[in-house]
């Protein structure tokens, strides 16, 4: 359907509609634009912070014996500088680029979850605020950024350095699980019609792909801190071995998280790299297929590589030998990646624009890195190299190499989209000469000092050890890089004044972020119209023009809704029309609350940060509330001459997918725990325990039945249960919100059973669960008591959770805050964590009487 | 020809055989500390020690499943006629299109993509798998 108004009018519209508010009330700003703008603002700030880190460590080490720093403050500030760089820039930063760039390149016009976008925002300010004033106020983490136990324990780290780094990490990684959760479901449900999976511009698939590596990768990592947090605030044992902990468990956790982690990093950049060699190349990529089954391959692998950081904690050597092969195998999918890009160049007419200059630098600065990963892939280099500067060396050179010469040549590349604005190739050739020269000046002499002993992390070192002539070197290279840097940032300011006005597609792109005005309006889209290929630019040229002129799916224009396309996941095809929240200050005021919560933890206000769970907790209750619709309407829209109803009334609305992909996370976390579980029980030296649980049979088997019980009633979507609520108390001028169709009185007695039923399957679970985590061992005396305790605190957080999602499930059907074609997406949404919660309640069980029987 | 139109889970199935892969990682590198923290290593097993033993059946069983995976992934997309890209990797997304040339039909493109992975992933985990039994081979467990 097209109305019949001009082109510019429909953007006014359309613009009011989906701006985001101004002044202080952009606080409540919830547009991808904005969000993914903000991240990258942001994460540029941090990227500063830790420059100048850097730049103080290599002060620092540029003579020996330099009195510079003393230990205490450069043991701060390494640990600051990998822990910022790491965790507030690398991943934010990339986050901030998926997010502003996905749906643009998607054809979608947002993301599938606006506010959580936001809350995700708003948690990592928060959490690197916190991470910055410690550093500030002198008391920042300062054990190294992977806080090996047991120098991070309680004994070795008393003050509160260590406590900084676990809950302020922890607060930023939930803005990454968000972030990976927002991604993902937008990425497989929310796209242009007719663009199916392998039409996808392959910055989605790298993006698809990391996001799910982050749901995966980082749970381990928050579950360790978790740990360590309760070892150090509460005693319990985990990483002690005096009382059956281990310190290598947390080194598992760790790298079961910060190896994905590295290819979480690299791979969004890899797509930057796979979305501009084709445009300076003016050829499609070569090996679409090739490269995104290496991806996937790439992504799989990664995550049986993290003993490669631990050869030389004394695992047998065939166990070494199972990681040392993943490491090598890791190398053929990048190798894939990298044979396409060259093929590509290789069948195009390159032009050697300015972004492609950067590509260059990462062309040669990775592979570089990723030769030395093979290197120490290998059992025997590793022995020798381990803890060295040559590892520095090598790590950089992958990062630097892998993220921040792609993400250079992107900004270039992305720049006029942003600032409507073109870049000046002479100042940014100049930076990137700096950049590449000073770099390889830095990190390339430190494979050698690295070979000839210089140990990584020492604060200072005498003379006549061979390693002074190398150090200056690297720490002149250091600043000479530093210098580039800043001649960049001054480039991209200067431009946004001085620049030239940017044509529309600048580069000749074939993908869908170009077709648009630039700066990229609110909506991205005034329309949706179909798409045939995966270069629709290169191949419809009039889709922009058709785009804006409404000849496209959701054309016409309701005021005060925001309208989006949901497509299947495969084909593409449209399947339904997403109905989008606008602006709130819910995500901001929920994190700050958020905030209350870890910083009280952080103090040991124990009491206060009650306080702060029970806000947070109302204010997602409150932005459950009002999530949904009110009233009831045709929703019915015709998209490209077929009849769509909205995601309410459809399955695999944003809201399921939103709910199963946090538990994709969550379960991971729990796989996390019970490999914790049994990694003490078979490797920690103080085991057995003292006592072993004493198996109270009553309790545990009511639990399983409990738990059974709730996975045989299924999902309340089969119920009625808003019957007897709306029948008793239906207002005037809501009669459309009556469920039809099915109103025998046998219908309201069984949903109203029914749902009896499932707060009594809760009821008796929490009741029977707690009699279990008081039964357990204590959690002071040996690290089985503490496992145990935490195992069966989990299946309680998820018992209350899930009471919290059928009470309000049920207040709002009581409410009538609904439409009955919504009601069912409430219960399924419900019953998807019913169902993990049951099933993941049973296995925790039988885990804690298995080993107690075992035993 | 019959040919079915696939949905979401047939990602999930492109992704099966890499799930073989991680689970037999895991049950090597699970199944050596669990035989070495139960001393199996002393006791033999024919020619070889019963850890090293375990282990080696616990691969095998993952190699076969995964072999039949791989061998009814090929098949089925012979049958469907899919595999004609992966003959002929240079997929018409890859050659330049006129402007205004119509694309292949959406089904059979889908469905052809989705074929292509599921037997390019599949293949690459028995590679990858493979190489994991080399080590099982050549050395000793638990030292």
């Amino acid at each position: 359907m097209t109305d019949a108004i001009s082109v510019d009018a429909r953007h006014q519209r359309l613009q009011q509609e989906w701006a985001d508010p101004t002044g202080w009330r952009s606080l409540a700003a919830v547009n991808h634009t904005t969000i993914g703008k903000r991240f990258i603002v942001t994460a540029l700030i941090f990227f500063l912070v830790g420059g100048l880190l850097a730049m103080l460590i290599r002060a620092q080490l540029a003579s020996p014996g330099s009195a510079f720093l003393d230990h205490d403050l450069y043991n701060q500030i390494f640990t600051m500088h990998g822990t910022v760089m790491m965790f507030l820039f690398a991943i934010p930063m990339l986050e901030g680029y998926a997010l502003y760039l996905l749906p643009k390149m998607l054809g979608s016009r947002d993301l599938a979850y606006p506010r959580l976008g936001a809350y995700a925002y708003w948690c990592y300010l928060f959490g690197g605020t916190i991470l910055l004033v410690a550093l500030a106020a002198g008391v920042a983490p300062d054990t190294g950024w992977f806080m090996y136990t047991p120098l991070s324990g309680a004994v070795h780290s008393p003050g509160i350095n260590a406590d900084v780094w676990l809950i302020g990490v922890t607060f930023a990684e939930i803005s990454a699980i968000c972030a990976g959760v927002e991604l993902m479901a937008t990425i497989l449900t929310m796209r242009a019609p007719g663009m199916s999976l392998d039409k996808m511009p392959l910055f989605a698939w790298y993006v698809l792909v990391t996001a799910a590596m982050i749901l995966i990768g980082f749970p381990p990592l928050i579950l360790g801190s978790i740990l360590l947090e309760l070892e150090r605030a509460l005693g319990w044992p985990f990483f002690e071995v005096a009382r059956g902990g281990d310190p290598l468990l947390w080194q598992h956790l760790f790298w079961m998280f910060g190896h994905p982690e590295v290819y979480i990093i690299f791979l969004p950049a890899a797509g930057m790299v796979s979305s501009m060699v084709p445009v300076f190349s003016r050829h499609p990529i070569v090996g679409y297929r090739w490269i995104v089954g290496s991806i996937v391959l790439l992504a799989v692998l990664s995550f049986g590589l993290w003993v490669h950081h631990m050869f030389t904690v004394g695992i047998p050597h065939l166990a070494q030998s199972f990681f040392s092969v993943a490491s090598m195998l890791v190398a053929i999918p990048t190798a894939i990646q990298f044979f396409s890009w060259i093929a590509t160049l290789w069948q195009g007419r390159p032009k050697f624009s300015l972004p492609m200059l950067y590509l260059a630098g990462f062309f040669f600065v990775f592979i570089a890195g990723g030769l030395t990963g093979v290197m120490l892939a290998l059992v025997p280099f590793n022995w020798q190299a381990h803890d060295t500067h040559f590892v520095v060396a090598h790590l950089h050179y992958v990062l630097v190499g892998g993220l921040v010469f792609p993400l250079l040549a992107g900004v270039y590349y992305w720049m006029p989209h942003v600032t409507g604005k073109m870049p000046s190739p002479r100042l940014g050739r100049y930076a990137f000469w700096l950049v590449f020269l000073g770099f390889n000046a830095a990190f390339l002499p430190m494979h050698l000092t690295g070979l000839v002993g210089m140990p990584r992390r020492i604060y200072t070192y005498p003379e006549g050890m061979g390693w002074d002539g190398l150090n200056l070197l690297s720490s002149v290279g250091s600043f000479v890089m530093a210098a580039g840097f800043v001649l960049l940032i001054l480039d991209v300011v200067m431009h946004a004044f001085v620049g030239r006005r940017a044509p529309r597609n600048p580069w000749g792109s074939g993908t869908l972020e170009w077709a648009m005005r630039t700066p990229a309006p609110s909506y991205n889209f005034a329309s949706l119209p179909a798409v045939d290929d995966r270069d629709p630019l290169w191949h419809e040229p009039d889709w922009p023009d058709r785009a804006a002129a409404g000849r496209g799916a959701l054309s016409a224009h309701t005021p005060g809704v925001r309208e989006n396309l949901m497509v299947e996941v495969l084909s593409g095809r449209a399947r339904c029309v997403a109905r989008m929240p606008g602006p709130s200050m819910l995500p901001f005021l929920a994190a700050l609350a958020t905030g209350l919560f870890f910083v009280c933890l952080l103090f040991k206000w124990y009491w206060i940060a009650l306080v702060g769970v029970v806000l947070a907790i109302a204010l997602f209750v409150r932005w459950a509330v009002v999530g949904g619709l009110r009233a009831s309407h045709s929703f019915v829209r015709d998209v490209l001459g077929v009849s769509l109803d909205t995601h309410h009334a459809r399955r695999g609305a944003p809201g399921e997918w939103g709910v199963s992909l946090c538990l994709l996370a969550d379960a991971t976390l729990l796989a996390a725990l019970f490999f914790g579980y049994v990694f003490l029980w078979l490797v920690a030296p103080q085991w057995p325990p003292p006592a072993w649980v004493e198996i109270a049979w009553l309790p545990t088997l009511t639990a399983l039945g409990a738990f059974g019980l709730a996975l045989a009633l299924g999902a309340l979507r089969r119920t009625r249960l808003t019957r007897a609520p709306l029948a008793s108390g239906l207002r005037a001028g809501h009669e459309a919100d009556r469920p039809t169709g099915n109103g025998s009185a046998g219908g309201t007695v069984n949903g109203a059973g029914r749902f009896v039923l499932h707060w009594a399957c809760w009821g008796v679970a929490l009741v029977c669960v707690m009699a279990l985590l008081m039964q357990a061992p204590s959690p002071q005396v040996h690290a089985y008591g503490a496992v145990t305790r935490v195992l069966y605190a989990y299946v309680l957080l998820h018992i209350l959770v899930a009471a919290l999602m059928l009470g309000v499930t049920h207040w709002r059907a009581g409410n009538r805050y609904f439409a009955a074609s919504q009601h069912g997406l409430d219960a399924r949404i419900y019953a998807v964590w019913a169902r993990y919660t049951a099933v993941s309640g049973v296995l925790v069980v039988l885990a804690v009487v298995a080993m107690g029987v075992w035993s | 020809m019959m040919r079915t139109r696939l949905n979401g889970f047939a990602l999930m199935h492109a992704l099966s055989g890499l799930g073989v892969w991680a689970l037999c990682f895991v049950v090597l590198y699970g199944g050596l500390t669990i035989g070495c923290h139960s001393d199996w290593a002393q006791r033999t097993l024919g020619p070889i020690n019963a850890v090293s033993a375990g282990l080696l059946l616990a691969w095998a069983a993952h190699a076969v499943l995964l072999g039949i995976m791989l061998w009814r992934a090929w098949r089925r997309a012979r049958h469907d006629g899919r595999l004609s890209t992966l003959e002929a990797p240079a997929s018409q997304h890859d050659q330049p299109r006129a402007v205004g040339q119509s694309a292949p039909p959406a089904d059979a493109r889908d469905a052809a993509f989705v074929r292509w992975l599921t037997v390019a992933l599949h293949a690459t985990a028995f590679i990858a798998l493979v190489a994991l039994a080399a080590p099982v081979l050549l050395l000793a467990p638990c030292v």
